[in-house]
């Protein structure tokens, strides 16, 4: 009797111990999985940007394919930025206004949206926009080129896939992403104008006076200079996922995936770094 | 087989010798754990369109991307002409490629240009011709590739066997010394077919030397001087086409009559 209402038991404790022995074993190699693919991409895309430095100040130079992705990669990204940042800066003019208006401080909305926009939110969200709409081009775009064997054409005809496809792509978001940039904290600004003037009746003028007398040209210099370093984590870790994709189709959407979510990380965490960078920077340099 | 001297430059084209311009010599290549070349030893006369044969697997095309430089070898030597090309940067590899075309399976033409882009692509890279000539250059080889008409299309308005000749007419528009083809009829339907092995006899008659890797027969005894069987990561069996073709021998007898692997 004893027996028997303990075979139950052990076979369900065997069950259940083969369940969790599946369960960690899948873990632990989905674990090391992982991190073996994280140390992959921060070799391979270091050493990505590595040879780009080296290579891009030795001939050939293809200006014309340069010219063809600044107006690919930035210019047909005007409309995106547009109105990610003129959407921003009426959200935040309203948010706040009402926020502030509270206790009194409705007039403080211009000087803490532009505030925000130069030095946040214009030239982050510009960069995760760019990061959705050109990273993911460009992974899908390269990963498509390596499955088709368009890549391996290039080098068989005797050219460098770094010199025409990647270094073309790279630079020219690190020349038009600031721009981009600028254009968002300029439209960011007028937008909460504009919604200030219509729901909070701020005059704009006053609005303008404001955000200028709040704004040092540090506050923008130091928003523009983090798009530089989101352009390159753009632009590498597109390009890195593009060259790497494996598998055909399926491959070419992992890629695109992966480029997405690897750069929007990285920029949110550069963010945070370089905003703590440039906050002990300013103290240091204002006493 | 191949001896493991270098050997001089005996041409750019068919002089009717029968000098090396590619010798392979112990090459192995592994992934992971998968040894697909152990010890490679293989010789490519001038002239000759030599045939590598084999299952599916077998590493015909790993065989045939290394030989220029777009897979590198764990072990062993490749020389093209009397230069050992594994060890060389991809830099040093353009030099190389200039004189040896490779056509890839599917033509792996730039979806983003026009036929006319594609084949100007490799003589605006490595030619001072000006626009006019490339132009030139460019509708003369379509013409010979009975491609008339299709310089304006983009590939993907192209039929599967038109982007193959397509890709052909890439390769062969720099004058190659040497054609590397990967798998060119395959997929392609007989008219199809018949025409790349036409534009691959035509080549050979004009003394260009050739690798060929294929499963098709037809193509395979219609266009090859040798034929070397891959088998197990070695070349177990290489010998003139016709030989082969009346071989005894089971392992090809059994694979060219499709009764085994």
């Amino acid at each position: 009797m004893t027996e028997m209402s303990f075979q139950p038991l052990s076979g369900v404790y065997n069950l259940n111990r083969t369940k969790l022995m599946k369960f960690v074993e899948i873990s632990r190699t989905s674990g090391f999985d992982a991190i073996r693919r994280t140390f992959d991409f921060m070799g391979g895309s270091l050493n990505l940007l590595y040879s780009v430095l080296i290579s891009i100040f030795k001939p050939p130079f293809y200006s014309k394919l340069l010219l063809e992705q600044c107006y690919l990669l930035g210019v047909r990204s005007l409309s995106l930025v547009f109105i990610t940042a003129a959407s921003t800066g009426m959200v935040m003019s309203i948010q706040f206004g009402y926020g502030l208006e509270r206790f009194g401080g409705k007039l403080y909305v211009p000087r803490v949206v532009g505030l925000s926009i130069m030095r946040e939110l214009g030239p982050v969200l510009t960069c995760l926009m760019i990061a959705g709409r050109v990273g993911s081009g460009i992974a899908a775009e390269l990963g498509s080129m390596k499955v088709t064997q368009q890549i391996d054409a290039i080098r068989a005809l005797g050219t460098d896939p770094l010199k025409r496809i990647i270094i073309p792509r790279i630079l020219a978001l690190f020349i038009m992403t600031p721009l981009l940039a600028v254009l968002a904290d300029f439209v960011g600004i007028y937008g909460g104008m504009f919604i200030s003037y219509f729901e909070l009746n701020i005059h704009p003028s006053f609005y303008f006076h404001q955000s200028v007398v709040a704004l040092r040209l540090s506050d923008f210099t130091i928003g523009i200079g983090k798009t530089l370093v989101f352009s390159l984590i753009i632009g590498v870790t597109g390009c890195y996922y593009g060259i790497k994709t494996e598998g055909g189709t399926q491959g070419v959407g992992q890629a695109t995936t992966h480029s997405v979510v690897t750069s929007s990380i990285l920029i949110t965490i550069a963010d945070f770094i370089l905003t703590k960078i440039f906050w002990i920077f300013e103290r240091g340099l204002n006493g | 087989m191949a001896s493991t001297q270098p050997t001089s430059d005996k041409g750019r084209r068919n002089t009717g010798e029968q000098a090396p311009v590619i010798r392979v010599i112990g090459l192995a290549k592994s992934y992971g754990k998968n040894a697909v070349h152990k010890d490679i030893n293989l010789m490519v006369n001038n002239g000759e369109i030599l045939t590598l044969m084999g299952g599916s697997g077998s590493g015909k095309s790993v065989l045939l991307r290394s030989l220029i430089g777009l897979e590198k070898p764990d072990r062993g030597e490749i020389y093209f002409h009397d230069q050992e090309i594994t060890q060389l940067s991809e830099e040093d590899l353009i030099s190389v490629r200039k004189r040896i075309a490779y056509v890839f399976q599917y033509g792996a033409l730039f979806d983003s240009l026009t036929v006319m882009e594609n084949l100007a692509y490799p003589l605006i890279e490595h030619t001072q011709l000006d626009e006019k000539q490339i132009r030139d250059k460019v509708l003369e080889t379509l013409k010979k590739l009975n491609l008339e008409g299709t310089h304006n299309l983009r590939p993907a308005d192209l039929s599967g066997g038109m982007q193959r000749r397509v890709g052909v007419a890439r390769s062969i528009i720099m004058d190659p010394e040497i054609i590397l083809y990967d798998e060119p009829t395959t997929g392609l339907d007989p008219y199809n077919s018949k025409q790349i092995i036409n534009i691959m006899v035509q080549l050979k008659n004009s003394g260009v030397t050739a690798v060929l890797v294929t499963h098709d027969m037809h193509t395979i005894f219609a266009v090859s001087d040798r034929i070397a069987f891959l088998k197990d990561g070695v070349i177990a069996v290489e010998g003139a086409a016709e030989e082969l073709r009346t071989s005894k021998n089971p392992l090809v007898h059994g694979f060219i009559h499709g009764d085994t692997m």
